[in-house]
Formats: structure tokens, sequence, C-alpha cells
């Protein structure tokens, strides 16, 4: 107990088990917030689902409508002396209850065919990952590289930074018609989208966690007698190499910001369209079911990328 | 100012019969160093700053050189050109008669820094200047190994530089950088950021080092004390612009002993080179900061005045 105050003063210390009371907490308190604004029927709950229509006829079972139109409709009901609307309190359609999310989650899973041209989860997800997967690789094929030697050599970085920097600030999504236009209706647009989007910045981040190597270290590399390619691959990748890795990590979410563009172009795909599409349909179980999938996905590659980089960078004294 | 500051010192000019006849020898030895009227300004046209100007001077084989100056003289800019990481505006570097371009693996350095490769272990640390050198990686291995015994820390060639303290890693350093078999071992006060204990007996396993490797050691100190307890021969700067102020002979035997550090030689020397760097200090800035007339109100509650 007196450690978790500790934790609570400024830059105070976090052991061990309040470390993991505190990760516990994290993930229950918004679902008990959720929970409870779904569950408890005198919290918030501003509408009303109508159970049964009684003599009004604009009210149709499973309709949803304020309380106070829902009140009027009681009274006027009552005046003219006919049978009145019936009615739980209920919460807007785009704030379904986590039980209804968690069952679309499981149906999701349990039936992964979708209805006709209708994508299931699974589906959709499966094609955006291939998506992210190869607009990464391409944007880090050449943007690694190319950040590496920008950051390493200064002749490079004026040649290269300024176009960089113009690029960088045109937005991606500018680039959707042309991408179409050059290379097709399918995937290979939406891939460029991503590439687009996550190389530019790719190279500047890389640069400049290059130029930011301890230069003492290559002075000492210098006075051992390294220089040129075996100064770069003996020295400069070696020490920037943990540092890279977070950028990538970092790069990688970034990536995944331009998927929502990516998959409106052309013919739409993907989780995002996924959303789109069942969000018209006002399908808001499912929309959550998408959105959690993503950020699961998200947060269980960063935390593996994570967990990797403690294997990978055993000399680092404290691992990112 | 050429005369010991106190009567009952020897002149530290007088060298010990044996420290004479060792001058001789190596002065006798060909220069392995030398410094051809090197000159050093920075800034651009508008306001240059001569940081060295016309410095001479030459290195024998196997000799250990120390270079004192108060700060500001530029000892650290001359060890970065002899190093080859920077370049002099002017003059040149000789190593062995052939003139210096850049850095190379015939002049070591040690850095103030701690400047270990961290991503390397230990033993990879050293092998690192022998691998760079065309050796394959097993007899780098056997040689790296050798050289950490040497130094005692055979035991820790698989460890990270950053499980070792700091005197161990300037251990490290001073082992891969001899091992890469350079001519001179330049030194950029590679133990001011160690504490006092550990300082010298850093300064004693050096010296056990140079005895037994064929080396010849720059070594650039602020610390007085240091330089006259390591060197033949130091080299005192004076600042702006950096000039060669004296070489000094240091009249000690060899091979030294702390006890020393209280001789009667080693205190004239001492009071010498602290004269030299005073008189160099009046033009100085940070002179400025031991004039200071300190005017601080009392503000102890202790009515006594035990201090």
């Amino acid at each position: 107990m007196k450690s978790f105050t500790s934790a609570w003063k400024l830059y105070g210390k976090v052991d061990g088990s309040s470390r993991s009371i505190l990760a516990v907490l994290a993930i229950i308190l918004p679902l008990v917030a959720w929970s409870a604004v779904s569950y408890l029927p005198f919290l918030w709950h501003p509408q009303i689902l109508i159970t049964d229509a009684g003599d009004e006829d604009y009210l149709e079972t499973g309709m949803r409508l304020n309380r106070a139109d829902f009140g009027k409709a009681v009274q006027e009901m009552q005046a003219h002396g006919q049978k009145v609307p019936q009615g739980i309190p209920a919460n807007p359609v785009y704030l379904p209850s986590p039980g209804n999310v968690l069952s679309a989650f499981i149906n999701a899973f349990t039936n992964p065919v979708g209805g006709g041209t209708e994508k299931s989860i699974p589906q959709a997800f499966w094609h955006s990952i291939q998506i992210i997967f190869w607009g990464f690789v391409i944007s880090s094929a050449i943007g690694v590289p190319l950040g590496v030697m920008c950051g390493a050599l200064p002749a490079l970085a004026r040649l290269v930074e300024p176009s960089v920097d113009f690029f960088r600030y045109l937005p991606a999504p500018a680039f959707g018609a042309l991408a179409v236009a050059i290379l097709g209706i399918y995937d290979a647009p939406k891939i460029a989208i991503i590439v687009i989007g996550t190389l530019f910045q790719q190279i500047l981040v890389i640069s400049n966690t290059t130029r930011k190597l301890d230069f003492a270290l290559i002075e000492a590399a210098r006075t051992l007698g390294a220089k040129g390619p075996r100064l770069l691959f003996r020295v400069v990748v070696p020490g920037i190499l943990p540092d890279l890795y977070r950028d990538q990590r970092i790069l990688l979410g970034w990536a995944w910001t331009y998927l929502i563009v990516a998959e409106l172009i052309g013919t739409s795909s993907g989780i995002t369209w996924f959303i789109t599409q069942q969000a018209r349909y006002q399908h808001f179980d499912n929309v959550y079911a998408a959105m959690a999938l993503i950020g699961i996905a998200g947060l269980g590659t960063d935390m593996l990328l994570g967990i990797l980089a403690r294997f990978l960078f055993t000399w680092k004294r404290e691992n990112v | 100012m050429t005369t010991p500051q106190e009567p009952n010192l020897p002149d530290y000019r007088d060298l010990p019969a044996d420290v004479a006849a060792r001058m001789k020898v190596i002065k006798e030895r060909e220069l392995v160093l030398e410094i051809d009227h090197l000159g050093k300004v920075f800034g651009g046209r508008k306001n240059p700053t001569v940081a060295l100007e016309d410095i001479e001077f030459g290195v024998h084989k196997r000799e250990f050189i120390c270079v004192v100056g108060p700060s500001g003289c530029g000892k650290s800019t001359l060890v970065r050109i002899l190093a080859g990481l920077e370049e002099g505006t002017s003059g040149r570097i000789l190593v062995d008669g052939r003139p210096v371009t850049g850095p190379g693996p015939d002049r070591g350095m040690v850095f103030q820094k701690y400047t270990l490769f961290p991503w390397l272990t230990v033993c990879q640390n050293v092998m690192f200047g022998i691998e760079m050198s065309g050796t394959e990686k097993g007899e780098a291995q056997r040689q790296a190994m050798q050289w950490l015994q040497m130094i005692g820390l055979e035991q820790f060639a698989e460890a990270w530089p950053h499980q070792l303290s700091g005197g161990m890693q300037q251990r490290v350093a001073i082992a891969r950088a001899l091992a890469a078999q350079p001519r001179v071992l330049l030194m950029d006060e590679p133990f001011s950021a160690l504490d006092a204990q550990t300082r010298l007996r850093m300064q004693n396993y050096l010296m056990e080092i140079w005895r037994k490797v064929d080396i010849t050691i720059v070594f650039i100190t602020h610390d007085l004390d240091e330089a006259i307890y390591l060197a033949d021969r130091i080299l005192v700067l004076q600042p702006r612009p950096g000039r060669v102020e004296e070489v000094i002979e240091v009249p000690l035997s060899r091979p030294r002993r702390a006890a020393q550090m209280t001789a009667g030689e080693f205190l004239a020397t001492k009071a010498h080179l602290e004269a030299l760097i005073r008189s160099s200090g009046p033009n100085a800035d940070d002179s400025a900061d031991e004039d200071v007339e300190l005017d601080i109100p009392l503000l102890t509650l202790v009515s006594d005045k035990a201090e």
C-alpha cells in the first residue's frame, strides 16, 4: 500500500505488485465505466426503445426516440384514452453494450462467412493486414537504407532531404486518384498510399536517429582504423539498431493511420471499409468489434515487438 | 620564475644521474611522432580564434609525454589533430616520417568519455581494432584474450561494457587501442572522470603496461600531479594562442611509486608548473573565478566561531 501511494507522487517509484494492479485497472476501469452506462438504466440512457407501439401511429416496435418525445406520445395517448405505448430506457444506437459487442466479436469468428459480397470481420481484417504488411515492407526497404545513409553522409542528406520534406507535407490522400490512375483499382494503389504516407517520414526519422549516434563512438572507431562500409556496418548500424527498431515500431503505427484512406480508393475493401459499411447499416456492435480487433492486433504486435527487443538488445542497459 | 619557489626545494632542472642517463638514451632514439609548425585557427574570416600557434615538438620512441596547460590552451585540440580527428590549419604531423592524413590505426586513442562499443562484449571490443587490420576472427580473439589477460580482465571477456566500472572500462579502452598495434597511444584526459583512488591505480596500471609494451604515449591532462608522476617529459602549453611554453624533463627515476609524490624533485617540479600555469592566467577568463572576493553575509545560526 505504501508503494502504491508512492506511485502517485510526481516522479515517484512503482514496484512490481502495484504495477500489475495498475495494469489490470487500466483495462478494467474503462470496461466498468462502459458497462455501467450500458446496464444501469438510471445512468444516462437518454432514449426509449419502443417495445409496444400502442395506438400511436408513427411509433413502431424497435424504434428509439428521446425521452421527452416518448413522454409527449404517452400523454397524447392518455388524453385520447387510447392504448399507451410501452418502452424501456435505452442508449443511442451508436453505443451498444459490451455484451452486444462481445457477441458480435465472437460471432465474427464463429460464423466467418459474410453474406454475399459482404466480407466478414476476419476476411476484411486479413486483407487489411496484407495491405499494411506490403506497404510497410516496401517503405522500409527504401526508407531504412536511405535514412541511414542520409544520417551518415552529409552530402546525401543535403541532396535528398529537401525533396523528402516537400513530399512529407503533401497529404497521402492527395495521391489517391493518381495512384489509381497509375496502378489500377485493386491492391497496388492501396499499398502505394501506405508507402507514400510512411516513407517520407521514415527517411527523416531514421536519418535523424542515425545522426544522434554518439559521435565519440565514431571517432573511437576511426582511430582503430575503421572507415567506409566497415565503419557503417560495424559501428553505425549496430549502434543505432535499438533506436531504429523503436522508430520502426512507431512508424508501423503510422502506417495503420493511412489504412482508412488506402481502403477507400479503387475497389473499397478491408477492415476500415467494413467499418464504414456497418456504420451505414447502423450495426454499431460490428463497428465496435472491428475497432476492437484493430486495437487488439495493434497493441499485441507492439507488445510482441517490445518483448522481442528485450531479447535482441541485451546489451542495452534499459530496454525500449 | 625559473628559480624554485622555496629555498629548500632542489632545482627541478637538476636531473638525478639515472634520470639524466635515461633521458640521454631516449633522445638518441628515433622520433616516432613529429609536430611540425602546427597551427590551428577556429572560426571563419570574421573573428578567427587561434587555438594553436606554431607548435614544434618531437616524441621519441617509447617516450611518455604529458601535455598540460590551463583550460583553453588547446591541449585537447592538439591531441585531436594528432589523432587525425581534426585538421591543423597550418603545419603538419609526421608519424615515422610520414605525414598524417586523417585518423588511422597507427595512432590509437583513449578518450575522456567512455567509448567502448556498448553492443559488443568486452572481448569483441578489444577484437575490433585487430579485425579492422584484416586479421581473421579466431586469431583476433586469441590476441584480444591476451590483452585482456594483461590488463587482468579476462574473466570479464563476455561481459557488456555497461556492467563494468568506469576504471575497468578505461582499462579495456586502453587494451582495445593497444591491440590495434599503434605506433603512438594518444590519451585525452582518460582518467579525469574517475575518483582519486581509482585514478592512482589506473596510473600505475598504465605505467606497468607501458613498460611491457612497445608503445609511445602522449597523455593530455590538467592534473599536474598526474603529469609529473607519469611523464618523461612534460609539454607545457600556454593559452590564447596555444603555444609551447616550456618542455620539462621530469627529474624522477623509474619505476615510479606513489611515495615519490612527496619527494623534493616532485614538489619542485610541481611548484614550477603551477607558477607557469598561473603566470599565463591573468589574460585568461577563468582566472576571474579565483580572484572573486566573496561577500556573503553571515547566515549561520550557530553562535560559536569554530570555523
